[in-house]
């Protein structure tokens, strides 16, 4: 390399450099207007639902869609609710917590076992089973319907909150998941040497397998939360009586109710009316913002895990 | 030690079963000795229920359960598939009856020998709707939802206009807000509004059921032909709005603007519709009601219904006497059309009862209303019997049909008649999905 290199060495690479910043820079701009035109698509209607409980009826129409009305309408729209079948909503907030807790236990036990047992076990037809598995995330819940209806009945499980969660906790994507997880990311040598030291199966899964899972079973249990807190289809079916709703089916049956959403229904001397159905939709929908923006690290972490193979 | 662990687990899982098993399964209830009802109701009539239910504790357990009237049907049929579970009494829209009438469905019973021929005589008309083909009455009405003539007494006073007790007496009005006062309105025709108020009243043919597998429509007919042709001009002066009268537009420009003159609505208009300060917010003492006009060469002034909700026995109720016994204090008691405390604030059966006795007891309350102008009672009064009974309940949903063929086709291009041309063909085609013969006579 003579001296009279460098400089014209530089000017190349300064080019570069500079046409790749430009690039980037256009590149930048690009990709951020993207998202914020899509998080503005996602995050007004929110933001609508949100502020809708604090106007009157009236002002929920004419009034500008992003306004804010009052915190004293947020307590307004709150009574009125409870004037619905003698404060039942609470009830529903209570059954909506209680079953989604009880499917997101069960279901992201059941699932991290299956995975495991079919990815680690020494168990015989493991092609089987995941291919069942897989036959299973094929098969539309609205199929299942009446011989589910039929078998609930059986076991005397209508009307009952066992049968929403019992079938609600069958999660064939979560034993993918877990499948997928316990094959990539966990040495086969681990389990053979605990095999040695006499581990059976179950206690394979206990001491090795689980210890390992923290970002799978948060995985796990979000997708859980989020398929069931939202859950309209099956508390509709299992559970006729009103006491028994949930969130989602009690807010479809609100929506059903009153003049504001349904003319159909005419005459009603109950006070339901738009900010009220707002204020229930704000319920059944922040608790799946809150839960997550909580586990948003432990998703990433999560989504992640088996995409790099060292 | 694999063994003993093995059967360990077993153990565990037969124990969970059974813990499972046990909180799951509830044990049968050994027959009791008192009569037991399942009532199914919407939420207004949730505080007269739950009050029966109290009123007859110690005779009949009474379990009483809101239920969004949509999922009826959806609801019965899976009853029916487990042959269990069933309300006995249900409460739902009229032609719930209809529909749960069908031998696929089963799950209407004949009620006639249930009640004594003076109290179905006391209904008068009223029950007509329930009677099916073959003649025997199959629900009870809870209300009447007959139409009437709202209007706003002090702009008729303005404008020189007295109360019209015909059809083109009403239509002459209208061509003079056209001409005089433009921008105000005789109403909006979306949804079932057209129907219950103009065609209905005047013999349109469009939901005539002539038995279980035949029915009658015809939007060609000069009983609705004479509609289109009277409300054309109108539209299109823009008297009459092709919205809902529930759409929120039409509410902002018309109801809430004081633009409203009159208005062809059901009894229950006044108190849901133009009262509340949500909705129309008309201003007290301008509104009252006036019987229906009557279209030139009849002879009765005909109403139509929108709602007016029945009460419907399960051929597979145990105590089907218990279930119509709720049924007429619903209809019939002091307790529950007068007195029962509403969610609201108010007090009594919302709608006009369709009980002759029952009605007269809720009269008072209508009557002792100062917001109004005038007592519309005796406006209400005078069309209870004469809702068309030509109009009938049929298996297919008309009501939606309302909803999804005539009023987008209104808005679409504002011809009535072609508007109510498609709401024939739709209907036509569901009818048909379900076992009727059409036909146009």
């Amino acid at each position: 390399m003579t001296l009279l290199d460098k400089p014209v060495e530089t000017v190349a690479k300064r080019k570069k450099k500079s046409a790749i910043r430009t690039n980037s820079r256009w590149g930048i701009s690009l990709v951020n207007s993207w998202l914020v035109f899509f998080a503005i698509i996602s995050v007004i209607p929110m933001i609508w639902l949100i502020l809708a409980p604090s106007k009157t009826d009236p002002e929920v129409t004419h009034k500008n869609p992003l306004s804010f009305g009052s915190f004293s309408g947020y307590i307004h729209a709150w009574k009125h609710l409870q004037f619905f079948d003698n404060g039942v909503i609470g009830r529903w907030v209570v059954n909506s917590v209680l079953y989604t807790t009880a499917i997101v236990f069960i279901a992201t036990i059941t699932a991290s076992l299956a995975g495991f047992v079919i990815s680690a076990s020494t168990i015989k037809f493991k092609r089987v089973f995941l291919i069942s598995t897989l036959l299973m995330m094929l098969v539309p819940p609205v199929a299942l319907v009446i011989p589910l209806f039929v078998e609930m009945d059986k076991v005397g499980l209508i009307d009952n909150p066992w049968s929403v969660i019992l079938i609600s906790s069958l999660y064939p994507f979560g034993a993918f998941l877990s499948y997928i997880y316990y094959t990539t990311t966990i040495p086969p040598e681990l389990y053979e040497s605990a095999r040695l030291d006499g581990c059976n199966d179950f206690k394979l899964w206990l001491k090795i397998a689980l210890p390992l899972s923290g970002p799978l079973l948060s995985l796990l249990a979000f997708f859980a939360f989020i398929g069931n807190w939202a859950n309209y289809f099956m508390p509709y079916i299992f559970l006729p009586s009103s006491t028994n709703y949930t969130l989602p089916l009690g807010l479809g049956f609100l929506f059903y109710s009153t003049p504001a959403i349904n003319p159909g229904v005419g005459a009603t001397s109950v006070p339901i009316l738009k900010p009220e159905i707002a204020l229930a939709g704000v319920l059944v929908a922040v608790p799946i913002m809150i839960v997550f923006l909580l586990s948003q690290k432990r998703l990433v972490r999560g989504m992640l895990a088996g995409s790099i193979k060292e | 030690m694999r063994q003993h662990l093995k059967r360990k687990y077993s153990l565990l899982a037969i124990a969970a079963a059974a813990v499972i098993g046990g909180t799951m399964v509830s044990p049968i209830a050994a027959q009791a000795a008192k009569p037991s009802i399942l009532i199914w109701v919407d939420a207004p009539r949730l505080p007269g229920a739950q009050l029966y239910a109290k009123i007859m504790a110690p005779t009949v357990n009474v379990k009483v359960e809101l239920h969004a009237q949509g999922d009826l049907l959806a609801k019965v049929q899976l009853f029916n598939r487990i042959k269990k579970g069933w309300p006995d009494v249900v409460f739902g829209p009229p032609n719930d009856v209809a529909v749960l009438r069908n031998p696929i469905i089963n799950n209407a019973m004949a009620l006639d020998s249930l009640l004594p021929a003076a109290t179905w005589k006391a209904f008068g008309n009223g029950n007509n709707w329930c009677k099916g083909a073959d003649g025997k009455t199959y629900c009870i009405k809870n209300d009447l939802a007959q139409s009437v003539l709202w209007y706003n007494t002090k702009l008729f006073k303005e404008f020189g206009y007295t109360v019209p007790t015909k059809m083109s007496e009403l239509f002459a009005i209208g061509a003079d807000l056209a001409k005089n006062h433009p921008g105000y309105s005789l109403g909006a025709l979306g949804d079932q509004a057209a129907n219950s108020s103009y065609f209905w009243p005047s013999q349109c043919p469009l939901n005539a059921e002539k038995s279980a597998t035949r029915v009658v429509i015809n939007s060609k007919d000069p009983h609705c032909t004479r509609v289109t042709k009277a409300l054309q001009p109108l539209i299109d002066a823009k008297v009459y709005d092709p919205r809902s009268p529930f759409d929120a537009g039409f509410i902002k420009d018309v109801g809430q603007a004081g633009k409203l003159v009159a208005n062809i609505g059901p009894s229950w208009y006044g108190d849901f519709v133009l009262r509340p300060a949500s909705s129309y917010a008309v201003k007290a003492g301008e509104w009252t009601a006036a019987p229906m006009p009557i279209w030139d060469g009849e002879k009765v002034a005909y109403s139509g219904e929108y709602g007016g909700g029945i009460y419907t026995v399960s051929p597979h109720s145990k105590f089907p006497k218990e279930a119509v016994a709720f049924a007429m204090f619903m209809v019939g008691d002091k307790r529950n059309l007068v007195t029962v405390t509403n969610p609201d604030g108010s007090h009594g059966a919302p709608t006009f009862p369709a009980y002759g006795p029952g009605n007269a007891l809720w009269a008072a309350k209508v009557n002792a209303d100062t917001f109004w102008a005038s007592s519309p009672y005796p406006a209400m009064a005078a069309q209870a019997n004469k809702v068309f009974s030509g109009e009938k309940p049929v298996r297919y949903d008309t009501n939606g049909a309302w909803g999804a063929a005539f009023s987008p086709a209104l808005a679409k291009d504002g011809n009535i008649q072609n508007a109510l041309n498609a709401y024939a063909t739709y209907i036509s085609n569901l009818a048909q999905q379900l076992g009727y013969e059409v036909s146009t006579k």
